[in-house]
């Protein structure tokens, strides 16, 4: 007998809660399942059923909590309609599967969010099949449909239906409760009690009402009737239940309960069978693809230590049962190949000699002795994990083939939970307090999330100054409490599952906001908890990237054999060279400025190094302290010692320090003696920390266990927190070494092919850290020749061309293997010009090009904004005088031309502006001839309609006129002192936002040579906030700061001088 | 070819512009403030108005709300009230009643008035236009005003910085060194012109008439002939309506009744242009003033001032200075949170002796409404004497119901902060039902001993509520149906404390 032990009471006095709602139906449910689960055991409860409204969103976790208590879990849902209302209850796999059958339809029928039921749902004859599910039914409160209702619902669920009576002591709760008993005798059916649960707790009621108001868009005050009137709905005391209801009601929860016995553990994935052919096993299926792919692969063969290491790894996955898994990914990656789609496997079980052969990635074992029991492992008995990245244009491409070879029914995308998060807390509180909302967005403004010393909630507590009125107190109260609930469901990037029966039987499916896609009810947590098993498809623009470039060096006039990824040489040294150099801009990952300022530091020379420098420039690492050692220990400045052998094991390949999620958790095992079990958790407790704030628990058990193993407390301290840094963004070995191999791949070709790379990553716009004008910048000072916007030699993409190239003759480019061609700017970078207008541009475009801008819009029938569009890009510069004019003359009605189309041929060659011709209205040509813009305007067009310019760069004149004579430019700036005093000035390319917790804003300036790095400290940040935050050009005396070859100008005075460049314009246009 | 000017003498033509480019913001508060301030737009993300202090700080609009109170952290956010920017707006132009008998307003907080027509009546350009500039400094709005020979002409002058002259020929100068960009074109239409290199009016107006249509549509030629006056430009006509009942709704609660002048001069603007324009003066004004509601009241309570001119007067200054006497006698109980002018009594304007003979003629101002009739009953017998009642949203029973003063609509009730009139059909089923029609105005307290001897026999209940934890008056209570001895019904209930009282009698 279950029961709380210390009442000996409820050990015959029992009870079973049949209508629970949780937080998981969205603004009603005020209490985590967890919560929920572990309050129905407090109690004594024998069983809990958690019924949330069309959904079982929130039954994993639910399942999660009562594995741990002696609670028995049942699953079931609410249904409404109008007055009436409906728990159905899954008492087996089948009820389970009609249920979340069920659910699925009710909710593929309405928008995201909603459901839709109708009776006729229900309806044995023509709804779907419930025959195994049990049905309570309350009826409205005037019981106006009951007497008709009941004896159809029996018929429909023979010996399944109960009448569900809740007393909730609202006005006539007596007189309710006999007539309903009356009803229940009258018409023979059993009646069952329950209690509308809808918060663990009596406590939560101000929660709950809080979530009634914003569920209606309204504030408390308006609320009225919506709200509860009473804080009854929630798990109520044995004694309490024995007091409202009769006997017999009771005794009708066990028996239900008793009947419902389904678990989700019974959830077991079958895999779809369409990838094992007949009469073959799945085992069998897989090596027969290994030993292929390693035959190609390994040109050889695989030599005996990788024979062993397949035979390993093959046995492993055997044992596990786990071929299902790696084949179904296989067939999605041959689909992207068999596509000439990029894509790249990472995560837990990505880096095995398997999936190499399997060609999910690229990462060759011989490069990296990464083991697979890193990545899987017997123990632990977790699902292998593979992210695979696909070309973020195409990965559309690959989600539709998964759609369309497993049917929508069958693959779904998992869900997100999305929670209240401080922002969206204080702003949904603060409407439902009726606080105004320009207050609201002022507080929100005022909170520095990244404040060390101070939570956002005591600053938001003392935003309310010293004596804070009664509505802030409520407020802050209250965003404390809603923190965490969760809102709505959303859709995961990229999580599929795939199953081999419907997957609705699995697990209920919605739709998402997307028109055409519908995610499942549960997220990747669930998922994992139940062992079941999803691929993630995500998007990558450097995958994009990559192939692009690829494609274009292999369209060169001398190529030859095609250039695939496999093909790029290792380990180059002269790539590595300039990633040393933190000449890295474009280069996946370590692109930004907090790595470019790393590069030069960590100096990586090999694949590894690159692991590292991926792994370490994040947020974890640098929160738990694990930079500086380690760069400390690199450059040789502090020795490395381990405290014991085992230590060492795990620590050695980073010197000592942790900075792999993997090794973290291996130190749990080896220092403080968790177990594969307990490690686990702990990996689950750091990836949901910011969840649910229980590492701490694990936390004491670390320190403990490494004390009593010897380990000094210190040492014990520093794993924590670190650990606790990496519950932000821990980044795991496994993921940095798939990532690591795209950034080695990027930098080759960024060395060893700066045009055709630039080419790349400009026909992937938008990606990476940069603006195309940046990176145009870049490649034009790696010595790229770019060649502008022109409408007759320009296509839609920016592409390479190889006549009349100038670059190819400097000798440090000797080793490339393919000749350089110059890149000519694509018109897809044109503001607002269409594709199609584009294609038919290039279809209509005679091999010489067009011989003037009559010709074209002869040829070519565009809409008006796309003529407009061109001409205001510069693209017609070589057939009209200047944009300006290109513009008035395209702007003519293409009606008035073709009133003159005979004259039109006759003179369209004639392309001056002769007078004989300026007859009035006769004459289809204007007779106005407009000014020509000026250098500075010609800049500004040139970044307002295609975002770039290849024109001097706005710095370059004001330092003409001698705006900027005490200033240094970019390039000068490597000949000052560390500590030198320094004057530098360019547009303002990046301001990180002001505010960090170490006080630090850091800007980037660009001038006409490259980018400065500003630091500049909170006190001068406070004192200069206006220049800082607006300026568009920014003048900044400081001082130099060089370390280990990174360059920072510490910055001093900050000057807006943005208006000089309004200035020269105006002298200007006053000159000519 | 270019534009001929029009060679027909336009002198008859002449309009003035009146823009009040903070008017959303500046009418939010109630006094001059030398905070910085600023209002935000619909999304509330980016500010929208600065006022000078915020601009001084380096706001702009059109900024990020989270760069503004980075820059200056002080800084009052405030939200567009769109509906009082309309009454404010209306509210100026019966003020510029006594400068132009057509007046339109405009919908970017402007108003246009035709003054060609007035100008005798002010002996010429020169003292309408000064007499209207001193007006508006008493007003206490910023404004520009800009003078057009068409309705058009006046408005973009008037959103550029203002100009004054009486030649069509000067305004067409001015006006042709505008930037495109102040035009207020259509966006497309703009980017075009100035991708195009032109940038300012003039260089438009070069340009040959139809190459310029066929380019850029015929809506643009149409605007440069209606600013041009060579279209006509009808504006829709602001019509001041029969009665004066100005209202103010006021950001900032005055405690002080002198401060109360700031707010009601600009009334008494709005009441001078009404009592010019209709050639009338008021006898009787009435003034109300609206408390903060208390927290032991069910509504806001209503001051009510009438003040009466022996006479009758239209001056605005004059009534001020009544008004200035009559606030010094004042002692606010409670801060003021709105005022509302209306106007009692109504003379005609020639003269007083008329009336003697003609009395039928103060017919129209007599006339009264039901409404005027419930003020006039209401200060007879004293405030709150006439009342209705409304039905509550409220879970708590002395919530659940209230008066309302007769003069305000039932559906205008949910403007009080706390209370939303429910109609009977949200309210939940059989709600009432088992609500006595009488309840106490405070709960007795019973003996608890009346209960355990069963003197009180509980025949129903308990119905818990528990509600009002957001406000100063939570409660969580059992409710029951008692039956005292001598069989009357009783509603009582039980406190957390267990202490009993008695609600109400069944009927």
């Amino acid at each position: 007998m279950v029961g709380s032990a210390n009442n000996p009471d409820t050990a015959e006095r029992s009870y079973a809660e049949l209508h629970c709602l949780s937080n998981f139906s969205f603004l009603r449910g005020a209490s985590h399942p967890h919560e929920l689960v572990h309050q129905a055991q407090e109690l004594g409860y024998r069983a809990l059923a958690i019924t949330d409204e069309c959904s079982v969103a929130g039954v994993v976790r639910a399942y999660e909590a009562a594995r741990k208590h002696a609670i028995k879990l049942i699953i079931g849902s609410e249904f409404r309609l109008d007055d009436e209302l409906l728990v159905l209850l899954a008492p087996d796999r089948r009820g389970y599967a009609q249920l979340c059958t069920l659910i699925s339809h009710c909710r593929r029928q309405a928008d995201k969010g909603n459901y839709r039921i109708q009776w006729s749902d229900i309806d044995n004859q023509s709804g779907i099949n419930l025959d195994h599910c049990l049905l309570l039914y309350r009826p409205d409160p005037a019981l106006k449909q009951a007497q008709q209702r009941l004896p159809w619902l029996a018929q429909q669920f023979p010996g399944r239906c109960w009448l569900l009576v809740e007393r909730l002591l609202q006005a006539d709760d007596e007189f309710h409760y006999q007539q309903r008993l009356q009803l229940a005798t009258a018409l023979q059916l059993p009646v069952v009690c329950a209690n509308n649960v809808h918060m663990h707790l009596p406590q939560r009621q101000r929660l709950q009402d809080l979530l009634t108001a914003i569920r209606h868009r309204s504030s408390i005050e308006q609320c009225g009737f919506h709200l509860a009137s009473n804080a009854e709905r929630h798990l109520r005391s044995l004694n309490k239940i024995h007091s409202l209801y009769d006997q017999s009601l009771i005794d009708e929860t066990l028996v239900i309960a008793e009947r419902c016995q389904f678990c989700l553990s019974e959830l077991r994935y079958e895999y779809p069978a369409e990838l094992v052919p007949a009469g073959v096993t799945a085992g069998a299926q897989l090596r027969k693809l290994v030993e292929a792919g390693a035959r190609q692969r390994f040109i050889d063969g695989p030599s005996a230590r990788l024979r062993n290491q397949i035979e390993h790894e093959l046995k492993l996955i055997a044992e596990l049962n786990y071929e299902h898994y790696f084949l179904t990914i296989e067939d999605i990656v041959r689909f992207a190949r068999s596509q000439n789609i990029l894509c790249q496997g990472r995560g837990s079980a990505a880096n095995s000699i398997v999936c190499y052969c399997l060609h999910i990635t690229e990462v060759d074992p011989r490069e990296v002795s990464l083991l697979v029991e890193r990545f899987i492992s017997k123990e632990r008995d977790e699902p292998p994990d593979i992210d695979v990245d696909f070309e973020h244009e195409r990965r559309e491409e690959v989600i539709q083939y998964i759609y369309h070879r497993y049917g929508r029914e069958r693959a779904g995308l998992t869900a997100t939970v999305i929670s209240y998060r401080a922002k969206s807390a204080i702003r949904d509180v603060g409407k439902a307090l009726a606080m105004d909302e320009s207050h609201l967005a002022w507080l929100i403004s005022q909170l520095d999330r990244r404040d060390g010393r101070q939570s956002w909630q005591q600053q938001l507590l003392q935003l309310g100054g010293d004596n804070p009125d009664q509505r802030h107190r409520l407020l802050v109260d209250l965003v404390a409490e809603i923190l965490d609930i969760p809102r709505h469901l959303s859709q995961h990037v990229g999580g599929f599952v795939i199953s081999a029966g419907p997957l609705s039987e699995l697990v209920p499916i919605e739709n998402a906001a997307m028109v055409g896609r519908t995610v499942i009810q549960w997220n990747k947590d669930d998922l994992e908890t139940l062992g079941l098993l999803k691929v993630d498809i995500l998007a990558l623009g450097m995958l994009t990237a990559i192939r692009k470039t690829l494609d274009l060096l292999n369209q060169a006039p001398d190529a030859s054999e095609p250039l695939r990824i496999q093909d790029i040489p290792r380990e180059d040294p002269v790539t590595y060279e300039m990633l040393c150099q933190a000449d890295s801009m474009g280069v996946f990952q370590v692109e930004s400025r907090a790595q470019m300022s790393m590069l030069p530091r960590l100096k990586p020379r090999n694949y590894y190094d690159l692991v590292v420098e991926v792994a370490i420039v994040r947020p974890g690492p640098i929160q738990g302290d694990m930079v500086h050692p380690f760069l400390r220990r690199r450059e040789g400045s502090e020795t490395v010692d381990y405290p014991s052998p085992e230590v060492r094991a795990v620590l050695e390949r980073t010197l000592g320090v942790p900075i792999f999620q993997e090794q973290v958790i291996k130190l749990a095992m080896v220092a403080a003696g968790f177990t594969g079990g307990e490690a686990d958790k702990l990996r689950r407790a750091m990836t949901a920390w910011r969840r649910n704030g229980y590492i701490q628990q694990y936390q004491q058990k670390l320190v403990n266990g490494m004390l009593e193993r010897g380990y000094p407390l210190e040492f014990a301290q520093r794993i924590c927190r670190q650990i606790e840094g990496f519950g932000e963004y821990g980044f795991p070995e496994s993921h940095a070494a798939s990532f690591a191999l795209l950034v080695y791949i990027s930098a080759w070709l960024k060395c060893h092919q700066p045009a055709a790379f630039c080419c790349g990553l400009l026909n992937s716009q938008p990606m990476g850290f940069y603006t195309p004008s940046q990176l145009v910048q870049d490649a034009r000072r790696h010595g790229v020749e770019v060649r502008t916007l022109d409408i007759n030699h320009s296509h839609w993409d920016c592409t390479l061309e190889y006549t009349g190239a100038d670059n190819n003759d400097s000798d440090d480019k000797a080793d490339s293997f393919r000749t350089q061609g110059a890149i000519r700017l694509g018109l897809r970078l044109v503001k607002g010009l269409s594709k199609e207008a584009v294609e038919q541009l290039q279809k209509q475009r005679p091999e010489t090009g067009f011989g003037s801008v009559a010709d074209a819009r002869q040829r070519c029938r565009l809409k008006r904004n796309d003529w407009d569009a061109l001409a205001a890009a510069g693209a017609f510069k070589t057939l009209c005088k200047h944009r300006y004019q290109a513009r008035w003359e395209l702007l003519e009605d293409i009606t008035t031309l073709e009133l003159n189309e005979d004259r039109l041929i006759t003179t369209s060659l004639a392309h001056s502006a002769d007078s004989q011709l300026a007859e009035p209205k006769a004459n289809y040509r204007t007779q106005v001839q407009l000014k020509a813009p000026c250098e500075q305007d010609d800049l500004e067009e040139d970044f307002q309609h295609m975002g770039l310019s290849l024109g001097r760069h706005p710095l370059a004149l004001l330092r003409e006129r001698g705006l900027l004579n005490d200033c240094v430019c970019a390039t000068e700036l490597q000949r000052y002192r560390h500590g030198q005093l320094v004057k530098v000035a360019g547009l303002v390319t990046n301001r990180q936002r002001p505010r960090t917790a170490s006080g630090v804003t850091f800007v980037t300036l660009e001038d006409e040579s490259g980018a400065i790095n500003l630091v500049v400290w909170r006190a001068t940040a406070q004192a200069q906030r206006h220049a800082l935050l607006t300026a568009r050009i920014l003048k900044v005396s400081g001082i130099m700061e060089k370390q280990g070859g990174v360059i920072h100008v510490i910055a001093g005075r900050l000057t807006d001088i943005s208006e000089h460049w309004q200035a020269i314009k105006v002298k200007s246009r006053d000159f000519c | 070819m270019g534009f001929k000017v029009s060679s027909t003498p336009s002198t008859a033509k002449l309009w003035f512009y009146l823009y009040f480019p903070l008017l959303p913001l500046e009418m939010l508060y109630s006094d001059k403030t030398l905070k910085p301030a600023v209002l935000l737009d619909q999304r509330r993300a980016r500010l929208w108005l600065c006022n000078e202090q915020a601009s001084e700080q380096g706001l702009k609009s059109g900024m990020a709300v989270a760069t503004a109170c980075s820059l200056c952290p002080k800084v009052q956010l405030l939200s567009r009230q769109p509906q009082q920017e309309r009454q404010q707006l209306e509210s100026l132009a019966l003020w510029a009643g006594s400068f132009s008998a057509q007046i339109s307003l405009q919908n970017d907080n402007g108003i246009l008035l035709e003054s060609a027509s007035m100008l005798p009546y002010f002996q010429g350009f020169e003292p309408y236009h000064r007499r209207l500039q001193q007006q508006l400094q008493n007003i206490g709005f910023s404004s520009t005003i800009a003078t057009g020979h068409t309705p058009l002409a006046a408005r973009l002058l008037a959103h550029n910085g203002g100009f004054i002259s009486t030649e069509p020929e000067q305004h067409l100068a001015q006006l042709g060194q505008l930037p495109v960009a102040a035009l207020k074109l259509e966006p497309k239409t703009q980017e075009r012109l100035i991708g195009m290199g032109l940038c300012r009016l003039y260089q438009l107006l070069q340009l040959p008439r139809n190459e310029l249509a066929s380019r850029l549509g015929a809506e643009l030629l149409d605007y440069i002939d209606r600013l041009r006056g060579q279209q006509p430009d009808p504006q829709p006509l602001f019509t001041p309506p029969l009665q004066f009942i100005q209202r103010l709704d006021l950001l900032h609660e005055i405690d002080n009744s002198q401060a109360l002048l700031f707010p009601l001069r600009r009334l008494l603007a709005a009441l001078e242009g009404y009592l010019n324009s209709r050639q009338l003066r008021a006898e009787t004004l009435l003034l109300e003033l609206s408390e903060r509601q208390k927290p032991d009241r069910d509504a806001c309570a209503t001051v009510r001032l009438p003040l009466k001119h022996s006479g009758g007067e239209y001056r605005s200054e004059a009534w001020l200075e009544l008004w200035r006497l009559r606030l010094e006698r004042l002692q606010l109980q409670q801060p003021i949170i709105a005022m509302q002018l209306s106007v009692d009594q109504f003379l005609e304007r020639q003269g007083v002796s008329q009336d003697l003979f003609v009395p039928e003629k103060n017919t129209q101002s007599q006339r009264q409404s039901p409404q005027q009739l419930l003020s006039r009953l209401q200060t007879r017998l004293g405030e709150g004497a006439i009342s209705r009642i409304g039905l509550v949203a409220d879970h708590r029973p002395e919530k659940s119901w209230r008066r309302i003063p007769s003069d305000q609509p039932a559906a205008s009730i949910n403007t009080a902060a706390t209370v939303t009139a429910v109609p009977a059909t949200t309210a939940p089923k059989g709600y009432g039902a088992q609500r006595p029609c009488w309840l106490l105005k405070q709960p007795q307290p019973l003996p608890a001993v009346q209960l355990q001897q069963q003197i009180i026999r509980l025949l129903q209940g308990p119905e818990r509520i528990v509600s009002g934890w957001w406000d100063k008056s939570p409660i969580r209570r059992d409710y029951y149906i008692g039956r005292w001895p001598d069989g009357r019904l009783g509603w009582l209930y039980r406190n957390h404390q267990g202490e009993w009282y008695l609600h109400g009698w069944f009927g």
